[in-house]
């Protein structure tokens, strides 16, 4: 039976973790924790790199047990503690180990109390270099990823060869050619789908992915479903940190917008920019990461994220930006206010949308709508 | 009030002039001297010997919320789109920039440069790029890396990284203050801080007598000078005086409250806009607080050898930069070295780094000592975030069990 590739995208992002093992038999997964965790390095040791994600979102209460709330406070975004409480709940049990890079203090907290409950993983820890543009942060962050390497060699008895990682490279830069591709033709498709796709990315295989969309693309060479919608569709921007249900998109879409392109974690933050396939694999995968779209806890410059979104809304004829901000994000909530005067300053329309573990879909629907009436006004 | 619950310390209008001292010399009589922003961890040694000023928004964000400015100076920063929940120390500092006729002091004079050391928290890079912005001023980032993992020594990378972006901060501060860094002053300098880092943990330990002659207040008062006046004169000469009274204190049986009956250990940063008041709940149950894991955080001694080197290790090793199992473990030897019947931490809103893991480690902490531990919710600076009444029902609950083990001894 010929398999749907969308189909596939959607279920993966539906229940990511319930019988993982079993749904991709040989393989083993390594649990992740953020886009800028060296997943090159963990497909090269052999394993299956696995974003730790809000999924499903909100998690169905055990009421039983020990909970997230005994060990993170409730000023504590929904992602730390979803992710906790899945753990606590035994959803993890499948992954060999846990990386966590360094992103936010939240991050940095929850990636100690990570270890001291789930000493059956290794638990690793990737201290990315915070100032991009500093002269000493390749040579640091190289020796961070070689002492990753080390600890996976010792750990699990493997090498990992120079060889290997250029190879998992490869693969890796394919899926984000495929992504780019994906993310080109994206006005044509539904953004559930999209977000679906890109989201099943960092949870399936790459291997099994990079197949299942190249099938998508390649079957949308001729004609594609667009979802019906007003003849001249708002063209709205996401930008946030992690989107972890369809809630907003299905809004925006039901509204006869669309989403035209993001700045998001689950999204272009993913897959922006490939590593270079020659010479030393480590020195690549460091400078991928230091010449990467930076994230809200990276610093570039002053105004590095404001012109990446400027110029976002340029190049896609953007009517307008939504933040998706995560209660108790702290670095997207520090950006919002001189992101949005960026904005404001440019004449491009902005509204921000504080989302909790749980969306009231009615809250939504009533800013986005009334939003979009303000553009078309 | 029958009895005063606060024995004042005689150096306690010296400390006073010291810092007054501190903000009127960066505002009014700097004689041509730059001005740096710095954060409570950026090595200032290096500033001191090019002549560079320093100040510190974050103690200027204690003041803010000591003197009772923090709320509105919050609200105002809100009011352009900064959440409530980001840090209240950062948003006074930001909101007296905005707003400097509601600030205590008028507000800190403009800096010449920004110095942003995140060996404290993430927030410093997200609150000084919102400064640098404001001001249009150059920022330099130092880097020092987290340390998960709780080696004898730091790893060689780490040392590596900082040491190199201390040079390279060298070169910013020489590149846009025009001042020569001299290596030569920077061994004194370091002395100088080691000299105020060494009198003021002597002044710590003297809390290990029976009373104490300190209580949680008078540590979180005076550590301002190891802060901000670290690696001058003026500091260890104050820390000379002080350290005589505590000491005096101590030869004679004085307790910081009039009866210690309990001894305890406080975590996180103290409740500025509460101060007094939040420990006197306690006074009211003879209970002092004789250690705590935050005005130690500066009392780490310079290490020998090269002094950069040194200032690169020093500053990545710090508490707060550290794991919650280094903390926790630190924690029970202060347990045991202070000889405590309980601990209380301080669930602080404003300061996540230092807050996540408490939960796991009042467990650690308990699962050792066998010792009480009680967690109280509450900020640093806003008082927004203050419930009085749940808190002194659940400081009573706290002091009846330690009331209740001492009884089962």
């Amino acid at each position: 039976m010929p398999t749907d590739p969308w189909n596939t995208f959607a279920n993966v992002v539906a229940d990511p973790y319930t019988g993982w093992a079993a749904r991709y038999p040989g393989k083993r997964a390594f649990g992740v924790l953020c886009t800028y965790a060296p997943e090159e390095i963990l497909h090269a040791a052999g394993f299956v790199p696995v974003r730790l994600l809000p999924l499903p979102l909100p998690l169905p209460y055990q009421g039983r047990g020990d909970t997230s709330e005994a060990h993170l406070q409730s000023y504590t975004c929904s992602l730390a503690r979803n992710v906790l409480e899945q753990g606590l709940q035994g959803r993890f049990a499948f992954l060999a180990g846990v990386l966590f890079s360094q992103t936010c203090d939240t991050m940095q907290g929850l990636a100690d109390i990570w270890r001291l409950h789930f000493p059956a993983q290794l638990v690793v820890t990737v201290v990315q270099p915070v100032a991009l543009a500093s002269p000493q942060a390749q040579a640091y962050l190289v020796a961070e990823l070689r002492q990753l390497i080390a600890r996976l060699e010792a750990h699990f008895g493997l090498t990992i060869t120079d060889e290997a990682l250029r190879a998992s490279i490869r693969l890796y830069n394919q899926n984000r050619e495929l992504l780019r591709q994906l993310y080109a033709v994206r006005e044509r498709l539904s953004s559930v789908a999209v977000w679906q796709a890109v989201t099943a990315a960092m949870l399936m295989p790459k291997e099994e992915h990079n197949a299942l969309l190249s099938q998508a693309i390649g079957a949308m060479a001729g004609e594609v479903a667009i979802p019906a919608g007003s003849a001249s569709p708002a063209r709205l921007i996401l930008t946030g940190a992690t989107l972890d249900d369809a809630t907003l998109l299905e809004v925006v879409e039901a509204a006869g917008a669309r989403v035209v392109a993001d700045d998001l974690c689950t999204g272009a933050r993913y897959f922006d920019t490939p590593a270079a396939d020659a010479g030393d694999p480590i020195a690549a995968l460091a400078q991928r990461q230091l010449q990467r779209l930076p994230c809200p806890c990276k610093h570039r410059s002053l105004e590095a994220r404001a012109r990446h979104l400027l110029d976002l809304a340029a190049r896609h004829h953007a009517d307008g930006v939504v933040f998706v901000l995560k209660k108790f994000c702290e670095p997207h909530a520090w950006d919002y206010p001189y992101l949005a005067a960026a904005l404001t300053k440019a004449g491009l329309p902005h509204l921000l949308l504080e989302t909790e573990q749980t969306t009231p879909v009615e809250q939504v629907r009533t800013r986005v709508e009334a939003f979009l009436e303000m553009l078309h006004g | 009030m029958a009895e005063k619950r606060y024995k004042k310390l005689q150096t306690a209008a010296e400390l006073n002039k010291l810092l007054e001292w501190h903000y009127t010399q960066a505002k009014y009589l700097r004689f041509g001297k730059p001005l740096a922003w710095v954060t409570s961890g950026a090595p200032v040694e290096i500033l001191r010997t090019m002549g560079i000023l320093a100040l510190y928004p974050e103690n200027y964000g204690a003041l803010c919320g000591a003197r009772a400015a923090a709320a509105t100076l919050c609200a105002t920063v809100e009011s352009q789109g900064y959440a409530q929940d980001l840090c209240a120390y950062a948003k006074s500092s930001l909101g007296a920039m905005m707003a400097p006729k509601q600030a205590p002091l008028g507000g800190l004079p403009r800096p010449d440069v920004l110095i942003c050391c995140n060996n404290i928290c993430g927030t410093v890079l997200k609150w000084y790029e919102a400064v640098a912005r404001f001001y249009d001023v150059p920022l330099f980032i130092l880097d020092t890396p987290f340390l998960h993992d709780e080696a004898d020594a730091l790893p060689p990378h780490v040392v590596a990284y900082v040491l190199a972006q201390l040079g390279d901060l060298i070169e910013f501060l020489e590149r846009h203050t025009r001042r020569r860094f001299q290596p030569a002053k920077l061994q004194e300098a370091a002395e100088l801080a080691n000299q105020a880092t060494a009198l003021w943990l002597e002044i710590r330990e003297l809390c290990k007598a029976k009373p104490s002659p300190l209580n949680a207040p008078d540590l979180f008062v005076n550590m301002a000078p190891v802060v901000v006046l670290r690696g001058t004169r003026e500091c260890v000469d104050f820390y000379r005086r002080l350290k005589a009274e505590v000491a005096q204190r101590v030869a004679q049986g004085v307790g910081a409250i009039p009866r210690e009956r309990y001894r305890l250990l406080w975590d996180n940063i103290a409740i500025w806009p509460k101060l007094y008041r939040f420990y006197n709940l306690f006074v009211d149950y003879d209970a002092c607080f004789v250690v705590d894991t935050y005005t130690g955080g500066w009392s780490l001694q310079l290490l020998g050898g090269d002094p950069l080197d040194g200032l690169a290790r020093t500053y990545t090793g710090v508490f707060l930069n550290q794991s919650l199992q280094y903390r926790a473990r630190r924690m029970i030897e202060m347990v045991e070295d202070f000889a405590v019947d309980g601990f209380v931490m301080h669930s602080n809103r404003s300061c996540k780094p230092y807050s996540l893991g408490q939960y796991d480690m009042k467990r650690l902490v308990s699962e050792r000592t066998g010792r009480t531990g009680l967690i109280i919710e509450a900020d640093h600076c806003d008082p927004r975030a203050y419930a009085e009444e749940p808190i002194k029902t659940r400081v009573q609950a706290f002091m009846e069990a330690l009331s209740e083990q001492e009884k089962q001894g």
